[in-house]
């Protein structure tokens, strides 16, 4: 509330736009309504409200004094004068928007109803200038009118501001089938197919799901069905070079330890079963044929680890292999079956130790594949 | 014959080619052709298998041809060039099997070779030559296979029961008849062998109607 013996501020002309509600019609019903009631309320913004009628003043608050209620006959007087081409200039208002309003404008000149073209800048700068012309009280008051004003579509600006800028649904959408290529697919299919929004997001969400089920599954199983679009391999190969040196090297020591851990085992389970079985009858490394089914010598030939020569004159083929899962080579696919079925013979002279000399036939006999301790080496 | 078996030969070859001995090329063995057939010195490579070491192991055998021919009727030796090299009697493991065995080690080859051809050498020399010595008289290798019919414990008869068994009835039918009966009898009551005894029997049969 401005204090007695005021002047009526710089922008009075300026509110000559409500006042003039108020000259007749609906102005006469407002301040009538605002006798009896709540009257009128600080603007929207917090700040400096509308400023009330005479009428409303009297209604609302009786120690106003004489200068004061002076101060708004006249402003009263403006507003009986008013004319529509009086209006300060308005620049960027919407002659409809101002129209619809009704031309009632708050005390910074800015439509109650319409939309508003508050410029602080140049509201600060009128205030400036008006200093050489005005008591230095009211160019304080000003200013804190100033500082402190909110035009009354701010909320609405604000509104349409941060609508502006806020994710559109549709990048949303586009969001979720870049993610799911398969969600995509089946939402553009919903769409093109004329389905409505509702069961395009349904099918999007649904098979969006669905594909990310089939990505974990191809996750925990180490492979991706490249079908699917969104590839994730579960197990994803090293690349730096100092990983594939390394991986090289382990593999290479890998491949060694095992060579090393195959004759070691080699080494001990024959010797294990050289004196425990055969009472030391035994032969290492003896180069030997099987016999095809005709009776001929099949091509190549098997070292077999160990021959030992049982007590009751037959003879144990062994093969010792570090692993169940290690293969036989090809010659040893080829005639460890055939000696099981036709028997074969003793090409080499490392039999000689248990007297088998060169060309010694032996009966069919199956070979022994003898495993050792590590049951799953893998290929 | 592997390059650890031709390193040592050569290394062996000068003392062996004083007593007469000469490395066949396709056999891959020393052999010294004698009137009763051939006396032989075999440097056999067994392998890695007692760790990362080539074991060499060193054998004599010494062969009759009055008893190898008949006995290479059998049956029990695939081809005639394994025929031809047919063992009458076999001194396996010169060095013994309690000996400390003779290494070859792929970081120290050619020093290993060195010494184990040394080593051989001395085994041809003290086990070998006294061996074909004494084993070139058939008789004597009657007497010595069959002084205890099919024993397992002997040493030089060891192999295939039918080896031994066929071995010692020929022997005895060729060099003392007299045993032979009890020979053929020990080899009836003997249930052992790789074959099945009616083949062994048919063999039996085989040997008793051989004329040596």
């Amino acid at each position: 509330m401005l204090p007695p013996n005021v002047p009526p501020p710089v922008d009075a002309q300026e509110n000559a736009g409500i006042l003039a509600l108020f000259a007749d019609g609906p102005g006469e019903e407002y301040v009538a309504s605002m006798s009896g009631a709540q009257g009128l309320r600080p603007g929207r913004g917090g700040g400096m409200g509308l400023q009330p009628t005479l009428g409303a003043i009297s209604a609302m608050d009786d120690g106003i004094n004489a200068a004061a209620q002076s101060r708004w006959a006249d402003e009263s007087r403006v507003v009986k004068d008013w004319n529509p081409d009086d209006l300060p200039e308005r620049s960027g208002y919407t002659g409809g928007l101002l129209a619809d309003a009704s031309g009632a404008v708050d005390k910074m000149g800015q439509p109650l109803d319409g939309r508003s073209n508050y410029n602080a800048f140049r509201k600060f700068g009128e205030i400036v200038g008006g200093i050489p012309q005005q008591p230095l009280s009211t160019t304080l008051g000003q200013l804190a009118d100033w500082a402190t004003y909110t035009a009354p579509d701010a909320q609405q600006r604000a509104a349409e501001i941060t609508g502006r800028y806020a994710p559109d649904p549709s990048f949303s959408v586009l969001d979720r089938a870049l993610a799911s290529p398969l969600g995509g697919a089946a939402y553009g299919f919903a769409n093109l197919s004329g389905a409505s929004p509702a069961t395009q997001e349904l099918l999007l969400g649904l098979v969006s799901a669905a594909d990310g089920l089939l990505m974990s599954a191809a996750a925990v199983k180490g492979a991706a069905p490249s079908f699917l679009g969104a590839q994730r391999p579960g197990v994803m190969d090293v690349e730096s070079p100092y990983a594939l040196t390394s991986n090289n090297y382990l593999s290479g020591i890998a491949r060694s330890d095992k060579l090393d851990m195959g004759i070691r085992f080699e080494n001990v389970q024959g010797s294990l079963n050289s004196y425990s079985l055969y009472e030391g009858r035994t032969a290492t490394q003896v180069y030997m044929r099987a016999f095809d089914a005709n009776g001929n010598l099949l091509s190549g030939s098997v070292r077999m680890d160990m021959v030992g020569q049982r007590i009751g004159g037959t003879y144990d083929l062994i093969d010792y292999k570090l692993s169940p899962n290690s293969p036989l080579t090809q010659n040893q696919s080829m005639h460890y079956p055939a000696f099981e079925l036709n028997g074969g013979l003793v090409t080499g002279l490392r039999g000689a130790d248990i007297g088998l000399q060169r060309g010694r036939i032996l009966p069919p006999t199956p070979v022994q594949i003898q495993t050792g301790p590590l049951p799953t080496i893998r290929k | 014959m592997d390059r650890i078996e031709k390193a040592i030969c050569k290394a062996l070859l000068p003392t062996l080619q004083l007593h007469g001995f000469e490395l066949h090329k396709e056999w891959g063995y020393f052999v010294r052709k004698q009137a009763y057939g051939f006396d032989a010195l075999l440097v056999v490579n067994q392998g890695t298998a007692k760790g990362r070491f080539f074991e060499i192991k060193c054998h004599a055998e010494i062969r009759h041809d009055h008893i190898e021919v008949p006995w290479n009727t059998l049956g029990l030796v695939y081809g005639e060039d394994n025929q031809q090299q047919t063992w009458t009697l076999l001194y396996k493991d010169l060095a013994g099997r309690n000996a400390e065995p003779m290494k070859v080690v792929p970081e120290s080859m050619a020093a290993d070779v060195a010494h184990v051809s040394q080593q051989v050498a001395e085994l041809f020399v003290h086990m070998a030559l006294p061996f074909y010595a004494r084993f070139a008289d058939l008789r004597e290798v009657e007497e010595w296979v069959n002084k205890t019919p099919l024993a397992d414990a002997n040493p030089t008869a060891g192999g295939p029961m039918e080896d031994r068994a066929f071995h010692a009835l020929l022997l005895a039918k060729a060099v003392n008849p007299s045993r032979y009966a009890s020979i053929r009898e020990a080899f009836i009551t003997l249930d052992q062998g790789m074959f099945p005894r009616d083949k062994r029997m048919a063999m039996l049969q085989r040997v008793d109607e051989i004329q040596l």
